[in-house]
C-alpha cells in the first residue's frame, strides 16, 4: 500500500526550502488552484509562477513516504532551478552575441512585444519544433546545473527518471523527427548515447546527443541551450526530418512527445517576458533621470554647445519615448496578470492556517491563506499631521508609561563574589578568625538586575467599515418635515471643512501614541494590520516588525494602514500568535482593536451567519491563550457586548463607548497585561 | 569573564576587505574602534590578528608586553567594579585588585569589551573618559585618577541584529568609537576560512559555505543572522573528527539555528540536497 504525502502536510517546509535556494519567498500551490488565463497546468505537474511554485496536491507514487516527500523537493528543485540557472534572463541581443551562427539566425531584433524566447522560435520556419527542442535541451540543462550545485538529489533523481522511462511506451527503432526527439529525451533521463545510436535509422543520433551534451558542462547558461537549439535544428533540416511548416497537422504529431513529470512544465515564455520587464522599468528611471536632468539644466540656463537642435525638442522627444515605455510596461503587466494569474502585489510570504467550522465541530486543514506584507508608506505630511494630532496626549501618556518599572535590581548579600563589599559579613568573618573558627568567605553582596521581558502585538482591524466617520453625520432635514423658513435659506457650502475623522483614524492615532511611549519605554512590540477577501486572501500588514525601533519609517508604515475589506480575524490572529511565539519572551501579549463582529464573504456556509466567524475567533483566542499569551480585544463597536461574550471572558475584552477615549482605554489595558 | 591571548604565531585571519588598514589607523591615532557584526562573523578573531600584528610582529616596540590583549566577555551582571577592580580580603587586610580594564590601561594592551551591549547601562558609563582626549580612568574606590599608557587601545564590538532599545548602545557611548563593520564573508572566502579552521578537504569546507549562505536566506524566519562562520567551522571538525555529514550538519546547524521545527526541517533539506 502506497503512503501518500499531501502537499498541505509539507507546504512550508517547502516554501522556506525555496526561500533557501533562490533568497526570494514563494508561495507554494496545489497545481490545480492555478488560475492564470494563458498556460495550462496539469494538475500532477509541476509549475514555476513568479510569486508562487505549484505541485501536486498529492505525491502516492512510492510505498515509502519519505520518498514521495523527496520527490516533492526534486520537482522543486528543478522549477526553482528555471531561475537559479538563469534561463528567464534570456535576451535576443546577448544571444546574437553569443555565436555567429545565432546572430545570422536572430538578425535583427527592435521592439519586441513577444518574448525574446517566442521571437527566437519565430526565427525557424517550424517555431513549434524549436520551442519543443528548447523545452528538451534547457531542461536537460537546468538538471545538469541542479546534480552538480545539489547533488544530495542524485539518487532521487535518478530513481525517478528510471520511474519516467519505465513508464515511457518501449522505443525500438529511431526512424523519424518523433523518435529522434522521443531518443533525445531518453538521453537526458540518464539513457546512454550509444544504446540509442545502436537503433538508430537516421543516422544523425550520435552527432545530436554530442550537441545536446554541451549543456553538461559545469557552468553552462541558457544562451548555451539556444546555441543547441539552433545546431539540432540544422541538423534535422540537413536530414531531411523537418516537417514542412505549412502541414501543421503533421507537424503536431511529430513533436507530441509528453514531457516527463520531474521536469514539469514551467511557462519560460512568460516568465522570460516578466524578467525582461524589470529591464523596461530600468530604461524608464533612466529616462526619467535624463527628464530630471534636463529640466534642471533649462531652469539653470544650461545647454549644450553646439547642440545640433534645440534643448527643448530633445527633452520633448525623451518625453515621448518615456510615456511610451510607460504605457508598454502597463500593458505588459495587465498581460502578464491574465496569462499567470497572479496579483500585481509585491511578492510577500504566504501562510496556511487552518480553521475552525463550528457547525461541523472540526478543523478545516490548511483553509486560509494569509498573506503577509510591509504596509506601503504613507504621505510625509500625513506623518506630520498625526504627530500634531497626538502631541497634546503624548506627555500623559508617557508619565503612565513610566510608572511600569523597566527593570529593578535586587540586593543579593553573602555571595562569594560581588561588587561590594558587605561590611557586616567582614565584621563576623573577622570575628571567626579571632576565635580560630573556620570564617565564612561570602563577604560581598551584589545588585541582580530583574528586567521586563515583554513583547506586544498590536493588531488592528482594517476593515472597510473603519472608513466610516466617527461621528454620524447629521442626516439632512427633510423639507416636507419641517417648515422652518431658516431651512430654505440660500445652502452654504464649507469648502474648506475638514475631511471627517474616520474610526481608522483614531486607532491610527491611539497606536502611534502608544508606540512613541512604549518605544522610549523599552518593551519589544509590533503593529500590525489585517483585513482580506475570502479565505484564500487573508491579508496581513506589517508597520513595524518585534525587533524594529520605531522610526520615521514605522510611522509612515502605519499612517499607509488604511481601511480594505473583510474582517477574517481567526487567521489573523493565529498568525499573530505565530509570531508572538517566535519573539521568545517571557511575557507575551496580544491586543487587537476592532470596530465590529468577525466577517468575510466566506467566513461560514452563509454569509449572514456570524456565528461561525465569532467562533473562529474564540478558538483562535483560545489557541493563542494555550500559547501562553495574554489577548484583550478592544473594539469600538458599541453593540460589542453581543458578540465579544462569546468570543473571550469577561476580563479579556473592552467596548468603548466614546471612541476618542481610546488611547487612554489602551494605555491601561496594557497597565493590566504587562504590569 | 577576562582572558589573556599571548600569540606568538600570528592568529589566522582572512581579511575581507580594508579592516587591516582602517584599524592601522586608528591605532596609530589612538582612536577606539567599534566592531559590529553578526555573532560568528570573526570579529574577536580579527582583534587577536591586530593585537598581534601590532604587538608581536618583529619590528613591533611593543613586543616585550606580557599581556597585549585583555578580553572581556560582557554579560547583563557585569558591573564597572569588574571592569576596574576591587578590595579583596588578604588575611587581615583589604588588598586592592586591578580588573581587567584597569590592567590594560596601566600596561598599554588593547581592552576588548566583547558584545558591550550586554553590560549594563550605567557600566558602559565609565569607558566614555578613556575614549575622548583625557584618555583617563577614574578609579572611584581608591580615588586614583589613572592616565592611560601611550600604547592603550579601547575596542568594543556589539551585535546589531538583535538589537533593541535596551540592547543597543547609548549615542554617548556610540559617538567615541570609529566603527567597522563585519559581515559573513561571500561564499568563496567563507569555504578558505572553514578548510584552514576546521581542517576539512575544500570541497566540503565549499559545500559548508554553500549551506551557510542559503540558510541565511532564511534569516527573517525567526534566527536573525542566520548560520554563522563559527558554527560552519564547528560543524567542519565534527566532520573532519570522523561524524557523518549530514550528522554533523544536523548537529552543529540545523538544531543550532532555530527552534522551529519547520524551519528545522527546510535547513535539513537545504543540508541534504547541498551534501552528495
Amino acid at each position: 500500500m502506497t503512503q501518500g504525502v499531501e502537499l498541505l502536510d509539507l507546504e512550508r517546509r517547502i516554501a522556506l526550502f525555496a526561500q533557501a535556494i533562490t533568497g526570494s519567498p514563494y508561495e507554494v500551490r496545489a497545481s490545480e488552484t492555478f488560475t492564470g488565463d494563458e498556460v495550462i497546468v496539469r494538475h500532477d505537474r509541476a509549475m514555476l509562477s513568479s510569486k508562487a511554485l505549484f505541485l501536486p496536491s498529492r505525491i502516492a507514487t512510492n510505498v515509502d513516504r519519505q520518498i514521495n516527500r523527496r520527490v516533492y523537493r526534486l520537482l522543486s528543485l528543478h522549477q526553482l532551478g528555471y531561475r537559479e540557472f538563469g534561463t528567464f534572463a534570456f535576451r535576443l541581443p546577448f544571444a546574437a552575441e553569443h555565436s555567429q551562427v545565432l546572430a545570422n539566425r536572430i538578425g535583427a531584433t527592435d521592439s519586441i512585444r513577444d518574448s525574446d524566447l517566442d521571437v527566437f522560435y519565430a526565427r525557424f520556419a517550424v517555431p513549434a519544433l524549436a520551442r519543443v527542442l528548447f523545452q528538451l535541451i534547457e531542461a536537460y540543462r537546468i538538471d545538469c546545473r541542479m546534480l552538480a550545485a545539489y547533488p544530495g538529489v542524485r539518487g532521487d533523481h535518478q530513481r525517478e527518471a528510471a520511474t519516467e522511462l519505465a513508464r515511457r511506451q518501449p522505443l525500438d527503432f529511431v526512424i523519424g523527427l518523433h523518435e529522434v526527439l522521443e531518443a533525445t529525451l531518453r538521453y537526458t533521463l540518464g539513457v546512454p548515447a550509444q544504446a540509442l545510436a545502436a537503433i538508430d535509422a537516421t543516422g544523425i543520433m550520435q552527432q545530436l546527443l554530442a550537441i545536446v551534451a554541451t549543456v553538461e558542462r559545469g557552468g553552462a547558461d541558457v544562451y548555451v541551450t539556444v546555441d543547441g537549439v539552433a545546431a539540432v535544428y540544422a541538423l534535422l533540416d540537413e536530414a531531411r526530418l523537418v516537417p514542412p511548416a505549412s502541414t501543421s497537422i503533421a507537424v503536431e504529431g511529430d513533436l507530441d512527445v509528453p514531457r516527463p513529470e520531474i521536469h514539469g512544465a514551467p511557462p519560460t515564455e512568460w516568465l522570460q517576458r516578466e524578467n525582461r520587464l524589470d529591464d523596461w522599468i530600468e530604461e524608464l528611471e533612466g529616462l526619467d533621470a535624463m527628464i530630471a536632468t534636463a529640466a534642471s539644466d533649462a531652469e539653470a540656463g544650461i545647454s549644450e554647445a553646439g547642440a545640433e537642435r534645440p534643448p527643448e525638442i530633445e527633452v520633448r522627444q525623451v518625453t515621448d519615448q518615456r510615456d511610451t515605455l510607460a504605457r508598454r510596461i502597463e500593458m505588459e503587466r495587465n498581460t502578464l496578470r491574465h496569462a499567470l494569474g497572479h496579483d500585481d502585489k509585491p511578492q510577500s510570504q504566504s501562510y496556511l492556517y487552518d480553521e475552525w467550522d463550528c457547525h461541523a465541530n472540526r478543523y478545516l486543514r490548511g483553509w486560509c491563506r494569509l498573506y503577509e506584507r510591509r504596509t506601503e508608506p504613507g504621505a510625509a505630511a500625513d506623518v506630520i499631521a498625526l504627530l500634531k494630532r497626538i502631541a497634546p496626549h503624548e506627555q500623559r501618556v508617557r508619565r503612565q508609561f513610566q510608572q511600569l518599572p523597566l527593570q529593578a535590581y535586587q540586593r543579593t548579600r553573602r555571595v562569594i563574589d560581588g561588587e561590594e563589599l558587605d561590611w557586616d559579613q567582614i565584621l563576623d568573618h573577622h570575628t571567626d578568625l579571632r576565635r580560630g573558627a573556620a570564617p565564612d568567605e561570602r563577604v560581598y553582596q551584589r545588585r541582580d538586575r530583574v528586567t521586563r521581558d515583554v513583547a506586544a502585538a498590536f493588531l488592528i482591524d482594517l476593515s472597510a467599515s473603519t472608513d466610516d466617520p466617527v461621528t454620524k453625520p447629521e442626516p439632512a432635514p427633510n423639507p416636507d418635515d419641517d417648515d422652518d423658513s431658516f431651512l430654505w435659506q440660500p445652502l452654504k457650502i464649507e469648502r474648506d471643512a475638514p475631511p471627517p475623522r474616520r474610526i481608522v483614524d483614531v486607532l491610527r492615532d491611539a497606536i502611534a501614541l502608544m508606540a512613541r511611549a512604549l518605544d522610549s519605554h523599552g518593551d519589544a512590540y509590533g503593529v500590525f494590520g489585517f483585513s482580506g477577501y475570502g479565505r484564500d486572501c487573508v491579508e496581513y500588514y506589517v508597520a513595524k516588525e518585534f525587533g524594529e525601533a520605531f522610526r520615521s519609517g514605522s510611522m509612515r508604515a502605519l499612517v499607509g494602514m488604511r481601511p480594505r475589506r473583510s474582517t477574517r480575524m481567526g487567521p489573523a490572529i493565529r498568525h499573530s500568535t505565530a509570531k508572538l511565539a517566535r519573539t521568545g519572551s517571557a511575557l507575551k501579549v496580544l491586543i487587537m482593536l476592532s470596530d465590529g463582529f468577525p466577517q468575510d464573504c466566506d467566513y461560514g456556509p452563509d454569509r449572514s451567519d456570524h456565528e461561525y466567524g465569532v467562533a473562529d475567533t474564540a478558538r483562535a483566542l483560545e489557541e493563542a491563550a494555550h500559547a501562553g499569551i495574554q489577548t484583550f480585544c478592544i473594539t469600538v463597536d458599541r453593540s460589542g457586548h453581543d458578540y465579544l461574550k462569546r468570543m473571550c471572558a469577561e476580563d479579556r475584552y473592552m467596548v468603548i463607548d466614546e471612541i476618542e477615549s481610546l488611547p487612554d482605554a489602551l494605555t491601561k489595558v496594557y497597565h493590566k497585561l504587562t504590569a | 569573564m577576562t582572558r589573556t591571548t599571548q600569540h606568538e604565531a600570528a592568529p589566522y585571519y582572512l581579511p575581507i576587505g580594508d579592516e587591516l588598514d582602517v584599524f592601522e589607523a586608528a591605532y596609530e591615532a589612538r582612536l577606539p574602534v567599534l566592531l559590529k557584526g553578526p555573532t560568528g562573523c570573526g570579529k574577536t578573531r580579527f582583534v587577536e590578528y591586530m593585537t598581534w600584528r601590532l604587538y608581536r610582529q618583529q619590528e613591533s616596540p611593543r613586543q616585550l608586553l606580557s599581556e597585549p590583549l585583555v578580553t572581556v566577555s560582557c554579560h547583563e551582571d557585569l558591573t564597572a567594579t569588574d571592569l576596574v577592580g576591587r578590595y579583596l580580603l588578604r588575611g587581615d587586610e583589604a588588598v586592592w585588585m586591578d580588573g581587567p580594564l584597569t590592567r590594560a590601561v596601566r600596561a598599554g594592551s588593547i581592552c576588548y569589551l566583547d558584545e558591550i551591549v550586554e553590560a549594563r547601562k550605567d557600566t558602559t558609563v565609565i569607558i566614555h573618559s578613556l575614549t575622548d582626549h583625557r584618555r583617563m580612568l577614574p578609579i572611584e574606590k581608591t580615588g586614583e585618577l589613572l592616565p592611560a599608557h601611550a600604547d592603550f587601545l579601547l575596542v568594543i564590538s556589539y551585535n546589531p541584529g538583535y538589537q533593541s532599545v535596551l540592547k543597543d548602545l547609548k549615542p554617548s557611548t556610540r559617538q567615541r568609537f570609529v566603527a567597522i563593520a563585519f559581515g559573513y564573508p561571500d561564499a568563496e572566502r567563507e569555504a578558505i576560512i572553514i578548510a584552514h579552521e576546521s581542517g576539512v578537504d575544500v570541497a566540503t569546507a565549499q559545500r559548508l559555505a554553500v549551506i551557510g549562505a542559503k540558510t541565511r536566506q532564511l534569516a527573517d524566519q525567526g534566527f536573525d543572522d542566520g548560520v554563522s562562520t563559527r558554527l560552519l567551522t564547528y560543524t567542519g571538525q565534527l566532520i573532519r573528527r570522523g561524524i557523518d555529514p549530514r550528522r554533523a550538519c544536523e548537529i552543529g546547524i540545523v538544531h543550532a539555528v532555530s527552534d522551529d521545527a519547520t524551519v528545522q526541517q527546510a535547513v535539513a533539506d537545504v543540508v541534504d540536497v547541498v551534501l552528495p
